[in-house]
Formats: C-alpha cells, sequence, structure tokens
C-alpha cells in the first residue's frame, strides 16, 4: 500500500507545484470485518474497504478542503479533488492567523504493529473465539450478543514542501460479548483488545463470566437507596471516565475556549489523588499508537498527571497557530493514553469478591451513554450497565438494578481509595466512518470513594 | 437520474438470484456530496467539501446475512462474492433463520426531497457572507465565543434487488447551527443554541436561509437569553411541573419514545452496543406508556424533513405509523426482517406490515431499523402562554446541553441551556444549569398538557448513532410544547 500511497503523492504533489498550489494529502485506506452476534447467532457479518484522500490547500491564511472516497487508483478523481480544495480556498475567507504548512522529516514507516493473522482474520476465527469464550455457558434462557472486530489501516501524509511521505499501518481486533438473560433483562459484558491475534485470551473471558453468571443467577436483586458509595470501578467504566479529560481536561484548545475544568493555575499543583499518574505514551504498542503526528513531530511519552500533580495540557497544530506554542506531537486520531496501575493486589473478579471490606461497596464495571452536564465544572452523568455488584461489608453479594451517577471528574479522581496492581488494554474504538483504533491501557479495578448515586431503578 | 452502472449491478444479482440465495440487494451511491462550513468567532475555520462514490451489497442466504461495500467498481463482482461468503459463514451460526415479510417490489420508484435552491450549487462566497452577516448580530459584549456550522448533503441512492426492485432516491438535506457561549457570575461558561428548523410541508434548499424567521431572527433572541442566563440563580433542586418548549422536547421523544420503540432494540439486536428497550412484545396494545394525552406517530410520510425519503433500505415505500394512541402503546419502528420475528415470537400479529424503517447511514453500512419523523401529536391545551397559565408551580425548559439515558431507555437525565420559573401561572425569572431527571414511564404517564399546533416545530436530528458497525442517521421529530408533573429537578 506504501507504494500507492507514495505514486499516487508524487503525482499530486507534481501536479500541484506545476499550478503553484500549496497542498497537503492524507490518504487513509480501512479494510474492515465485523461479525456481529445476537440472540445467540450471528446477526450481521460485513466487510468494508474503502479508500479515502483529504486534500487542504492553504492561500495565505485561507483553508479548502476535500474529501474523496474512491478507487486507490484512480489519480483523476484525486486531482479533481485537489483542484475542487483549491477552488474553495480561493473563495474561502481568511482567518486571523498564519496558517502554516508543516514540513515534513524523513521518518521511517510506522508499521511494527502489523499483524498479519489480524489482517487474514475470518468469521471462522470470530466464531471460533467466541465459541471458547461463552459455549458451555449459555442455554436456559441465556442469550449471546457482541461482536468481533478486526481491520487493517493504512495511512499516509504528503504535502508540496517536499517529497517525505508520512506512512503509518496497523492492525486492531476487538472481541466484545454480552450474555443477556432473556427474561429479566439483565446483561454482562467482557471484552478483549488485541493487537496480534495472539493476544486473545477467550478462556480468560469465559472465567470473568462464570464467575458473573454465578452472582447474577443466585443472588438477590436490589434497589441502591440513592446516596454516596465506595465504588470499585471496573476498566470500562474507569476508561469511560478518563476519556472525558481528552475534551474538557488535558485539551490545550478547550483550555482556549473555556470548556475545560482544568485551568493553567492547576498546572503543577496537586489537583488529584496522589494515587493517579496518567501518560500519553507510544511506548505501549496495545493502544495502537503512531510514532508521530501529522506534522511529523516524533511522538514521546507525555506526562499528564504524575501521582496528582496535573503536568500538562496537549496541544494540537492549529490552536498553536492561533494562540502561539509549540504543538505537542497531538495531531493524531488517537492518543496511547494510559493510567498508572496501583499497589493492591486485587487484579481478578473474584480477587474482588474474595477481598475482606469494610462497609458495603458497589462495583460498576461499565457506564453506558455518559453526557457532559457541565463542562467548565467537568460534572458528568452515566448510567451502569452490564453486571455490577453490590458487595456487602458481612461478605453478602446482591445484584444492584441499574443505576445513574452524577460528579465531577475533579472528584472522583481526588477520592481514589486504592487502584489494582494489574492493567490492560481497553479498546475505545467508535467505528464510525473511517477506521482509527483506539485503546487506553487502565488498571484492573479503581476503587473510588464519595460517588453520588442520584437515581436508582426498580427492575432491570 | 438513470446510471449507466446499473446493467453490471442487474448482472450480478442475477448471478446471485441464479445461484439460489433467498435475497440480495444493492445500494448504489453514484452521486454523494456534502459542504460543511464551520466558523469560529466570525472566522472561517472549516471549509470543507466531500464526495463519495461506492456501494453495498447484502445478501440473505440460509437464513443468514452477508455484507460487502467497496468505493471502487473495480471490485464489483469480488465484494458480492465477499457479501454471498460472508452470509455462508454466517448461516453456520444462526438460532432463527432470517425471514423477510413478502412486499410488492418497488417498480421503477423515484423519490426527490423538496428543494428550490440546491445548496451545494450557491456560491460559496454567497454562503460565507449570510453566514457572516448571522455573526455580526451574535457578536455582543458578553458573548465570549461565537460559534456557527452549516451543513448540507446532495445524494442520489439507486436501490435494486432480487425480487425484481428498482428505486432511486435524489436526497438534499441541510443543517445549520449557532451557538454562543458566555462566562456566567461564577466564572463558569453558559451557552445558548439554535438550529435550523424546517417547515414540514416546505422545502430544505438555500431558500431555507432567505426567510429570517428561519435562522438569521433567532441570533438576537439567543444572545439575550445568554445575557440573562449568565446572572442568573442556579435551577433549584425541587420537584415540579417540568413544561418543555421543541427544543428539549425533540431530545425527549428521540430518546425515550423513539429509541425505546425501535423494534430490533426490543428483538435484542442492540444489546452488546446502543441497548435494549423496557418494552417487551406483550406490551403492544397493553402498555400504558403515557398518560392519556400522549398520542405518537412515526410519520415518513410528511413532505419535507430527513425523516422522509420515499422508501426504505428494503424496499419498502414510507409510512405513517401510530406509536401510541391515547397513551397505549400500538406500534414499533419495524423492517421486513423484525416484523416476521416479532410476530413469531408473540406468536400473534402484532404487526401487520413493515414500517418502513429500515436504513443504512450510506453503501459502507447495512440497514438496521432507525427512526423516521417521530412525532408528538399536538393537544388541546393551546400555546405556551395558556400552559403557562394552568401551571402552580413549574419550570419551562430549552436547549439539549446534554443527555444520558438508561441503557433499556428505562431513565434519563437531560441538562438544558435555560430554565424559566413558574409559580401561580406565572414566568418568574430565568435559571441556569436546569436539569431534569426521570424514569421514563411515570415521567410520560404524568404528561398533563400538549400544546396547540401553533407549539410545534419540526427539529432535525443530524447524528443519531446506534448499529455495529456504527452508523449515524438523519432524521426529525415534529413535537409541540408538552408538561409533565412531579418531575425531579437541580439534580
Amino acid at each position: 500500500m506504501k507504494e500507492i500511497f507514495s505514486n499516487a503523492a508524487n503525482e499530486l504533489r507534481n501536479f500541484a507545484r506545476e499550478r503553484n498550489i500549496a497542498a497537503e494529502f492524507t490518504f487513509h485506506r480501512g479494510i474492515s470485518k465485523l461479525v456481529r452476534f445476537a440472540n445467540s447467532g450471528v446477526s450481521s457479518n460485513t466487510s468494508e474497504d474503502t479508500f479515502s484522500l483529504d486534500v487542504d490547500v492553504t492561500k495565505g491564511r485561507a483553508k479548502g478542503s476535500y474529501s474523496a472516497t474512491t478507487s486507490p487508483n484512480d489519480l483523476e478523481s484525486m486531482k479533481i479533488a485537489l483542484l475542487r480544495a483549491d477552488e474553495i480556498a480561493r473563495f474561502s475567507a481568511p482567518v486571523s492567523f498564519d496558517r502554516r504548512i508543516p514540513i515534513l522529516p524523513e521518518r521511517n514507516p510506522d508499521d511494527a504493529n502489523f499483524d498479519q493473522r489480524i489482517e487474514n482474520m475470518t468469521t471462522a476465527d470470530a466464531l471460533d473465539l467466541v465459541g471458547a469464550a461463552t459455549d458451555d455457558l449459555l442455554g436456559a434462557g441465556l442469550s449471546l450478543a457482541g461482536m468481533v472486530s478486526s481491520g487493517v489501516i493504512y495511512e499516509a501524509r504528503a504535502n508540496t514542501l517536499n517529497n517525505n511521505l508520512l506512512y503509518h499501518a496497523g492492525t486492531d481486533a476487538n472481541m466484545e460479548l454480552v450474555i443477556t438473560n432473556d427474561k429479566e433483562k439483565w446483561e454482562i459484558q467482557s471484552s478483549q483488545s488485541a493487537v496480534k491475534f495472539g493476544q486473545f485470551a477467550p478462556e480468560e473471558l469465559r472465567n470473568e463470566f462464570a464467575l458473573l453468571l454465578e452472582q447474577y443467577k443466585n443472588r438477590e436483586r436490589m434497589s441502591v437507596p440513592v446516596g454516596e458509595y465506595e465504588v470499585v470501578f471496573g476498566r470500562d467504566a474507569i476508561a469511560n471516565l478518563m476519556n472525558y479529560f481528552g475534551w474538557i481536561g488535558f485539551n490545550g484548545r478547550s483550555l482556549k475556549h473555556d470548556m475545560s475544568f482544568l485551568r493553567e493555575e492547576d498546572l503543577n499543583k496537586q489537583v488529584f489523588s496522589p494515587l493517579l499518574t496518567v501518560v500519553d505514551d507510544p511506548s505501549f504498542s496495545d493502544t495502537f499508537p503512531y510514532a508521530f503526528d501529522a506534522s511529523g513531530i516524533e511522538r514521546q511519552a507525555f506526562p499528564l498527571i504524575k501521582e496528582g500533580v496535573f503536568q500538562n495540557f496537549f496541544w494540537n497544530k492549529e490552536t498553536c497557530e492561533e494562540f502561539g506554542g509549540e504543538p505537542t506531537g497531538h495531531d493524531v486520531p488517537s492518543m496511547s493514553i494510559a493510567i498508572g496501575s496501583g499497589n493492591t493486589p486485587i487484579n481478578t473478579l473474584q480477587d474482588l469478591l474474595d477481598a475482606p471490606r469494610e462497609k458495603d461497596i458497589l462495583y460498576i464495571p461499565y457506564l453506558h451513554y455518559m453526557g457532559i452536564v457541565n463542562a467548565a465544572k467537568g460534572i458528568v452523568t452515566g448510567s451502569t450497565r452490564f453486571g455490577a455488584l453490590y458487595l456487602r461489608k458481612d461478605g453478602s453479594i446482591a445484584v444492584p438494578y441499574n443505576m445513574r451517577f452524577t460528579a465531577s471528574l475533579r472528584d472522583l479522581f481526588s477520592n481514589i481509595k486504592w487502584i489494582s496492581q494489574r492493567r490492560a488494554a481497553l479498546n475505545l474504538s467508535t467505528l464510525y466512518g473511517r477506521r482509527h483504533p483506539e485503546a487506553m491501557l487502565t488498571p484492573r479495578f479503581t476503587c473510588i470513594e464519595k460517588v453520588p448515586i442520584t437515581l436508582s431503578n426498580t427492575s432491570f | 437520474m438513470k446510471s449507466i452502472y446499473l446493467p453490471l449491478f442487474r448482472d450480478q444479482l442475477s448471478r446471485l438470484k441464479a445461484s439460489g440465495v433467498e435475497y440480495a440487494d444493492v445500494r448504489f451511491h453514484d452521486l454523494d456530496e456534502s459542504e460543511s462550513l464551520f466558523f469560529l468567532q466570525g472566522e472561517l475555520r472549516g471549509c470543507e467539501q466531500n464526495s463519495q462514490f461506492g456501494f453495498g451489497v447484502r445478501v440473505l442466504t440460509d437464513g443468514a446475512w452477508g455484507f460487502a461495500s467497496a468505493s471502487s467498481l473495480n471490485d464489483l463482482e469480488a465484494t458480492f462474492q465477499r457479501a454471498f461468503l460472508s452470509a455462508k459463514e454466517s448461516a453456520k451460526c444462526i438460532e432463527r433463520p432470517v425471514k423477510l415479510a413478502p412486499r410488492e417490489p418497488l417498480v421503477n420508484a423515484v423519490f426527490k426531497s423538496p428543494c428550490k435552491i440546491d445548496p451545494t450549487e450557491v456560491p460559496l462566497k454567497e454562503k460565507i457572507d449570510f453566514f457572516k452577516s448571522v455573526d455580526d448580530l451574535l457578536r455582543q459584549d458578553h458573548v465570549k465565543q461565537r460559534f456557527l456550522s452549516y451543513e448540507a448533503e446532495h445524494k442520489q441512492v439507486h436501490f435494486l434487488d432480487t425480487e425484481g426492485s428498482y428505486g432511486v432516491k435524489e436526497i438534499v438535506d441541510i443543517f445549520a447551527g449557532m451557538r454562543v457561549v458566555g462566562i456566567d457570575v461564577d466564572g463558569l461558561s453558559q451557552e445558548r443554541t439554535y438550529s435550523l428548523t424546517l417547515d414540514p410541508y416546505g422545502t430544505r434548499g438555500w431558500e431555507l436561509f432567505q426567510d429570517p424567521k428561519n435562522f438569521l431572527e433567532h441570533a438576537e433572541r439567543i444572545t439575550a437569553e445568554l445575557k440573562e442566563v449568565l446572572s442568573a440563580p442556579v435551577c433549584p433542586k425541587d420537584v415540579r411541573s417540568v413544561i418543555l418548549k421543541p427544543g428539549i422536547m425533540f431530545l425527549q421523544t428521540h430518546e425515550v419514545v423513539g429509541h425505546a420503540l425501535e423494534l430490533d432494540r426490543i428483538l435484542g439486536y442492540e444489546l452488546s452496543f446502543a441497548g435494549g428497550s423496557f418494552v417487551r412484545l406483550q406490551d403492544f396494545g397493553e402498555l400504558r406508556y403515557g398518560s392519556e394525552k400522549m398520542n405518537v406517530v412515526a410519520d415518513a410520510t410528511l413532505p419535507n424533513s430527513p425523516g422522509s425519503f420515499g422508501f426504505d433500505d428494503d424496499g419498502v415505500p414510507c409510512r405513517n405509523v401510530t406509536l401510541i394512541k391515547d397513551g397505549i402503546l400500538r406500534s414499533a419502528l419495524t423492517s421486513r426482517q423484525t416484523i416476521t420475528e416479532a410476530n413469531e415470537k408473540a406468536g400473534r400479529t402484532i404487526f401487520e406490515a413493515s414500517g418502513a424503517s429500515n436504513r443504512a447511514m450510506d453503501f459502507t453500512r447495512p440497514p438496521i431499523e432507525r427512526m423516521t419523523n417521530i412525532n408528538i401529536l399536538p393537544g388541546p391545551d393551546g400555546t405556551l402562554e395558556d400552559i403557562v397559565k394552568n401551571t402552580e408551580k413549574g419550570i419551562i425548559m430549552d436547549g439539549d446541553r446534554s443527555w444520558s439515558i438508561g441503557s433499556n431507555r428505562e431513565q434519563f437525565h437531560f441538562a438544558c441551556e435555560i430554565g424559566w420559573l413558574v409559580e401561580g401561572g406565572k414566568i418568574t425569572g430565568i435559571v441556569r444549569n436546569p436539569t431534569y431527571s426521570s424514569a421514563t414511564l411515570p415521567f410520560w404517564r404524568s404528561m398533563s398538557a400538549v400544546g396547540n399546533a401553533s407549539t410545534c416545530r419540526l427539529v432535525q436530528v443530524a447524528n443519531c448513532g446506534k448499529g455495529l458497525p456504527s452508523q449515524i442517521m438523519r432524521l426529525g421529530h415534529l413535537v409541540p410544547i408538552c408538561r409533565f408533573d412531579n418531575v425531579q429537578i437541580g439534580l
């Protein structure tokens, strides 16, 4: 694919230079497969192969953009896209700051995280994985839902300033399975993310399902009284919460637009629990990392929170063009966020159930449909879903109906009580539009005190 | 509107039919162009056009689906074959073979959305000048950030299937919004927004912007309302009547009526992602969803809305389906596949025919149940003034600031942009950070007033998300002002 991109880039660069057009080109090819399960069968089995070209033309302080979804060999369509972008730029309106096309450095291809086995994954592979994770657990009113997604992306960037080409390719896969009770309508979930096929370990999903099923089949159901609780969040839930930091926390652009709950005066201050460390680190291959960003800036470990002290906002190119400052290598489709592990030896669901408890606590593995109630205050709300448990001080366990919590991110991450020793990648890819895999490295459990439960269902 | 490529697709469908598949269809986008503009502080920050070309093939064989798409016709036969083989592989793991409800094939069906001036043909300068003139109205001392967005789409989609159907639809959609942000007395940001609404019996081209009442004149209103919000007291924590204007009523309808009544959700097809529904098959014809004032339709025959599209991606002509009548649940958003399964599972005929709700985002995705125009029918309770006059202790809310919904759509939490307290039948003042939350059924059963037709607005939704692989969808909600009693606010 690199050669096809390279040839197209050469043609387009020459075509643009002949016409004195300053242009940037982004090539993307995504090959996606997704087997979806519902009611214990395959409900949908899709494959997609699309190629697109984005062209940005800069004319002084004005810019025009054109995207074309076409064939990778259709150079004529690509040239038309370039001319359309040029026309848009000509009639566009200038901004009040200088725009600059980056001088792309020479970089080696960024394709270390490419796995042929994932590229060649078949429906039969997906069925085998799902079978190993669930087969002997289903039946008797229990159904399987979920999906196995796999794919490949090839991306390249080039511009008219020089002949360099930034190339990125990678594979990604994800297995998210749900076991549902048809009558009572409860659901439990487990997932695994993989950058290489060999990382899938369906027996781990099976063990977790088995343990959760034991609780959900046999324990009393309850509506948890509204109030404050000590909550052990699972990795899905904590990743979901941390994801909001990328929008309304660490993001320099949000800061400049008064949409961040973190302020410049918070820098180098103890804002969160000393147990919390967060870094954007492309050395974690499980996060589908980018070795360099769209400007060719080499991405390195970028501390965001260190032992509760807020370290840095991240800055993209356009924000720096407008407000000054240096970009931090964050013009990427996805970052490589990793939450630091702790020292509490509670690393499996069985460990959690077995651990002695000083008080009644909630286990919330997953949060559904979160929303920002107030961005400037960092207040978010969401509902529990998939396998919550009520763990009583006396050792007994109940199954709570879904609950809603509403809290500020600042409060939540200031009240961390303990964090697991082990962590794993959680796949956060949204699968909207172009394929862009994303994953976060998160501890298995994070225990947070004083979490306000604001609404509690009275049934599933 | 004919495409030179249609014979190629017909050949492939014939080949599949000859090989014994139960059904196959193809959607071919030979024209799919969009344009977006984004202004920040009056500056044009984003100016982008997009074109797509491609096709998606759906094959049903041995009771299972396969789907494949490509952006190149070079891979035509291979893509049809991929869809076929995917279906064959899927068939090894099915519990219940897919059966499609019968329908008459489409015979050269043509649908064209109403549009006088194609927005993609309007000179860019004219558009930029227009939005800059809107921005001039937004630029006021108390407004710290000004955002304007515009998006238009023009596409032509051909539909062919192995049952002999052919149809083509040409759709123009247009969306625009404005948002002003200010800093309140506590140093926190507040916002007020407005999105382009449609006349359900009008057209939706660039001509919409030529009538100031559709967009321009709302600039002054939202900046004035923002100014009041910035110094207003915070919404109290209380239990009150909540009066929802269309700017939030559409979302209330969307999230816990529209999504809850998608039949694929009810049948468990979205449990691993978007979620399920608290509604069960035995509830149809029985469940009191809301008060007797609640009447809801899924009306894809409304002349002018992104939720009207001529025929769905099963090739079924659009219909107007009554979902809830006098508060009792009657029907759902359905497709050829799901009505057959639901009727079989229920052991009775709940759904006589597909409601034509099966739609795909574009050629890269297979169709799934999507909302059309989920409308609350107007009621006998007059205007906003009439409803306020008859409210002892309440709050009016408008503007969707955030939303969060339970996975079975059984409960929700909404934050709005602005609230007006009502005491003793009068509006007594504005509050900021208004929120409300409730369980779904108690909320709709507490519906105590429904405004008349003059209070209705057709609100467009440009980005409803659902499905795996994920899809967004465009649709509409024609909703009046409504009141609900005993609702928790201020959490």
